[in-house]
């Protein structure tokens, strides 16, 4: 279930890379505004989290934007190592505005409409209600991206833009405008996710960090620039993550000791991150990637 | 002996840039004996560490053009020796120091094997991937201490060189001024060798430099097995100078970002650049910190300050302050000089 | 003595065979040239040479050795260098400096590398420019600074690519004094791609034809200019049906064969 939500995550990241070649550091931070605003209109409009996505959707959509528009277009003119650093001039910024604003205290949603409860899937497995939901939205959120890419004609400007920008000139679509769009389009499908993910991971200025990373593990793996593979990747990296604790359990069980004796579970992320630097190294194109 | 030759080799600099060098050399060198206060000395350490912090991270990142987000894994690596040596051991820190950086440097060689195929933002990622894998696993040693760190007993009288450990700041400040001196002469000697312009040659153009004969892998191993040298030997001090280290604070990814953020802010790629960069950073951030520090709302301006400063500076002029001072002198001068 | 040899090359990028069944040898001192119309793969084979591609099959030899695969800059330590058509620069290297980078090659001394560099310089008449940014040069000049790094590498074979390029004729007539110039003086066996007639047949004592993928030709700049397989690759089938060789053979008289 989580790595539907991080399929989606590693989705934005995707576009904006497929589009311009940019890496946007700053994408688990857009991630984090995400969560704040469905955490936002839970607690202070006293709204269910489902109304918080939409929210979400258009704010990270805004922001992205405004990000483009304000920063990122200069950035494009430069060497590459400008642009690493200001998109990670970017997270820092945005990730001390939380700081500022939000206090450094962890938060988190506790009520709305599916927040605590859990189903019973079977035997031993028990699905909280807030995965499940964003399991599914997650899905639709990637059926409506694809959408909106193969069938409709802004989309396939995108889509021509990312294959050969200056082709794509010639054929009239500004690329000014597209490279806005993939922005604004990354921007919310991460936000989006984030408001999904505040109903049950807790949100504080730092979790930015952590996805940032997630999502690129998953870029990498997928294949930068293909969508499907986002979603495949997003799903492997989540069992992933979850393979450690079940490691632990297991090995305990068993009465093994391994060397860590049962505290396998706090290098899950560390796993993560070896995963991305195993798969640059010996296949840089992922599973579907068709730009390395 | 023509190492050391090239090393004090300042010659291709103009004159009015030599001046202010040795004016702040001497500033350097009397500044304990002129009045300051306690965090003034505190912040005139901090600036010399993280200039010879930005000036390992320089070979690789500026001259070499990679930008690295990893180094702190080697200040841990520094610290972290020479911490363990002196707890477990009795080592000094003179031992343990090139102990600390052959560690260092040989995790450089192991890793920066398979990293070096990687270019641009994949490799700056997959820099903090291995920097935050080994943060991981020395949270989770309990040999080192884990997430609670270190803590360096007293060894005995102060001062005491052996071990590094000083009452009064000054000692420490001219220990690392020391290393400073040598940093920047290595530094110097750098840019004048063979491996020097062979890294420009890469950064220039990669395809170019191959066909010239360059090993374009191998020299940036080397280079980055330079720069963790650096990196490692302030690590060490580091230790000593702090008395208490954890993993947090010596290998973060703050402070990796810090060391690549001041090279590039004064200057990637020059040979005062990363002087620069932490003379601007290190007294803003401290000064900054504290004055704000005491207003709890506002907690995280200072970072927001630097990182707009960090987006406009990539915009618009990403070789930096040093890069903006050439710029300004360009139409100046009839014909041009080669600038480092 | 054939300085370079290469036995049944072949090159294909998935799918796509770009040289085909190649063989030629380079003669030790020769000046050798490649000609073809666009697309017929001169510019892959160069790079096999050089050691970018790996051929997917065939044979090179270098001084009788095998090096078939070879990547650039073991290829250039065994005394091989090339130019570069197009130049990018991201950095700022002067001209002086990045010829030291070749000169770096063969030695780890800076002072050398600099005297090195500077008679290079010199004998390159880039004396005027020698600590301009090379990105900030005009293009005959920028041609002229990475022929000089090639030669500060002390090859023994010598691959221009395309030097004429983008070139007006005052500069080609420089280009061609300079090429004549490092053949005769440094010992260089070159071998040169080159579009622009007037400088590889001027210069070539031997010219190699090359036509979708395949070597159709070789032999004397006047003597391949009337082969009828060359004519039909440049001017077509039709061309050849028409008008014969004949005319050709009247108009040989254009390409006084070698000049050195």
């Amino acid at each position: 279930m989580m790595g539907l939500v991080f399929g989606l995550v590693a989705l934005g990241l995707t576009i904006i890379f497929g589009v311009m070649d940019i890496v946007n550091f700053a994408h688990g931070e857009f991630l984090m505004i995400g969560m704040y605003a469905g955490l936002l209109t839970a607690t202070v409009f006293h709204v269910d989290p489902l109304v918080g996505l939409p929210v979400a959707g258009v704010l990270g959509f805004g922001v992205g934007l405004v990000c483009y528009y304000g920063l990122v277009r200069f950035l494009l003119r430069g060497p590459i190592v400008a642009q690493l650093f200001g998109t990670f001039g970017l997270m820092l910024f945005l990730r001390n505005l939380a700081l500022m604003f939000m206090g450094a205290d962890p938060q988190s949603v506790h009520q709305g409409l599916l927040v605590g409860k859990s189903f019973l899937l079977g035997p031993g497995l028990v699905v909280e209600a807030t995965k499940l939901a964003a399991g599914i939205l997650s899905l639709g959120a990637f059926a409506g991206t694809w959408w909106l890419i193969n069938r409709t004609r802004t989309g396939k400007a995108l889509k021509a833009t990312a294959l050969d920008a200056q082709a794509a000139r010639y054929m009239g679509i500004s690329t000014d405008k597209m490279n806005a769009l993939a922005w604004g389009l990354g921007g919310s499908t991460v936000t989006v996710a984030g408001a999904l993910l505040v109903n049950f991971w807790p949100v504080d200025p730092n979790v930015g960090l952590l996805f940032t990373m997630i999502a690129f593990t998953t870029v990498a793996l997928g294949g930068f620039g293909s969508i499907p593979g986002a979603a495949l990747a997003g799903l492997i990296v989540g069992l992933l993550i979850n393979i450690a604790p079940i490691w632990d359990a297991f090995s305990v069980f068993m009465g093994w000791d391994t060397f860590t004796g049962g505290h396998l579970h706090q290098f899950k992320y560390s796993f993560v991150y070896l995963a991305f630097f195993l798969i640059m190294v010996f296949r840089p194109r992922g599973l579907f990637g068709w730009k390395y | 002996m023509e190492v050391l030759k090239s090393a004090f080799d300042f010659s291709d600099f103009p004159k009015t840039d030599l001046c202010v060098a040795g004016v702040t050399a001497v500033f350097l060198l009397i500044f304990p004996l002129l009045p300051h206060s306690s965090f003034a000395m505190a912040t005139m350490i901090q600036f010399l560490m993280f200039s010879v912090y930005g000036m390992g991270w320089n070979t690789i990142g500026g001259y070499g053009g990679q930008v690295d987000l990893g180094k702190a894994q080697y200040v841990g690596i520094g610290a972290y020796t020479t911490a363990v040596m002196i707890i477990r051991w009795d080592i000094p820190f003179w031992f343990s120091l090139p102990v600390g950086m052959a560690l260092a440097v040989g995790w450089s060689f192991i890793i920066g094997y398979p990293l070096f195929r990687l270019r641009g933002h994949y490799f700056a990622i997959a820099t903090i991937a291995t920097s935050l894998i080994l943060k991981d696993l020395f949270e989770s040693w309990s040999f080192i201490g884990a997430a609670r760190g270190l803590k360096i007993p007293l060894k005995g009288e102060m001062p005491n060189f052996l071990f590094l450990q000083f009452r009064q700041d000054y000692y420490y400040y001219y220990v690392m001024l020391g290393f400073f001196f040598v940093a920047l002469l290595c530094l110097n000697w750098f840019r004048h060798s063979r491996i020097g312009y062979q890294l420009r040659s890469i950064k220039d153009n990669e395809e170019v430099a191959r066909s010239l004969g360059i090993d374009a892998h191998w020299a940036k191993i080397k280079t980055y097995a330079v720069a963790t040298a650096f990196v490692a030997a302030v690590g060490s001090f580091h230790a000593c100078y702090n008395f208490n280290i954890e993993p947090e604070d010596t290998m973060s990814l703050d402070l990796s970002v810090l060391i690549a953020l001041m090279a590039m802010l004064g200057g990637a790629g020059s040979l005062w650049g990363p002087i620069i960069g932490a003379a601007i950073l290190v007294p803003m951030k401290n000064y900054l910190g504290a004055w704000l520090g005491a207003r709890a709302g506002l907690a995280g301006l200072d970072l927001i300050i630097y990182s707009a400063i960090i987006m406009i500076i990539a915009a618009f002029e990403p070789r930096g302050i040093w890069g903006l001072i050439t710029r300004l002198r360009e139409p100046r001068r009839s014909h041009g000089h080669p600038e480092s | 003595m054939a300085i370079l040899r290469v036995e049944g090359l072949g090159m294909s990028f998935s799918g796509l065979q770009a040289n085909q069944d190649i063989s030629f040898a380079v003669g030790s001192g020769e000046l050798l040239g490649l000609i073809g119309p666009n697309g017929a793969g001169k510019s892959t084979l160069f790079n096999c040479l050089a050691g970018l591609y790996a051929p997917t099959s065939g044979r090179i030899l270098f001084k009788g050795r095998e090096v078939t695969g070879f990547k650039p800059y073991q290829m250039a330590r065994l005394g091989l260098a090339r130019t570069f058509q197009v130049y990018v620069a991201t950095g700022d290297l002067n001209v002086q400096e990045h010829v030291m980078v070749g000169c770096f090659l063969r030695t780890g001394s800076r002072t050398q590398a600099l005297n090195k560099a500077q008679r290079l310089i010199e004998e390159m008449n880039l004396t005027g420019v020698a600590r301009e940014r090379v990105a900030n040069l005009p293009v005959a000049a920028q041609k002229r600074v990475v022929m000089a790094a090639a030669l500060a590498t002390d090859p023994e074979l010598l691959l221009l690519d395309e030097v004429a390029a983008g070139l007006n004729p005052a500069e080609i007539e420089e280009m061609k004094d300079v090429i004549r110039w490092v053949h005769a003086n440094l010992k260089v066996t070159v071998f040169l791609i080159e579009h622009v007639m007037e400088l590889v047949m001027k210069l070539s004592h031997r010219v190699l034809v090359l036509d979708s993928g395949s070597l159709i030709a070789e032999g004397t700049p006047t003597d391949i200019v009337c082969r009828p397989e060359v004519i039909k690759a440049y001017l077509g089938e039709r061309y050849l049906t028409e008008h014969g060789s004949e005319s050709c053979e009247r108009s040989a008289t254009d390409f006084p064969g070698k000049e050195r």
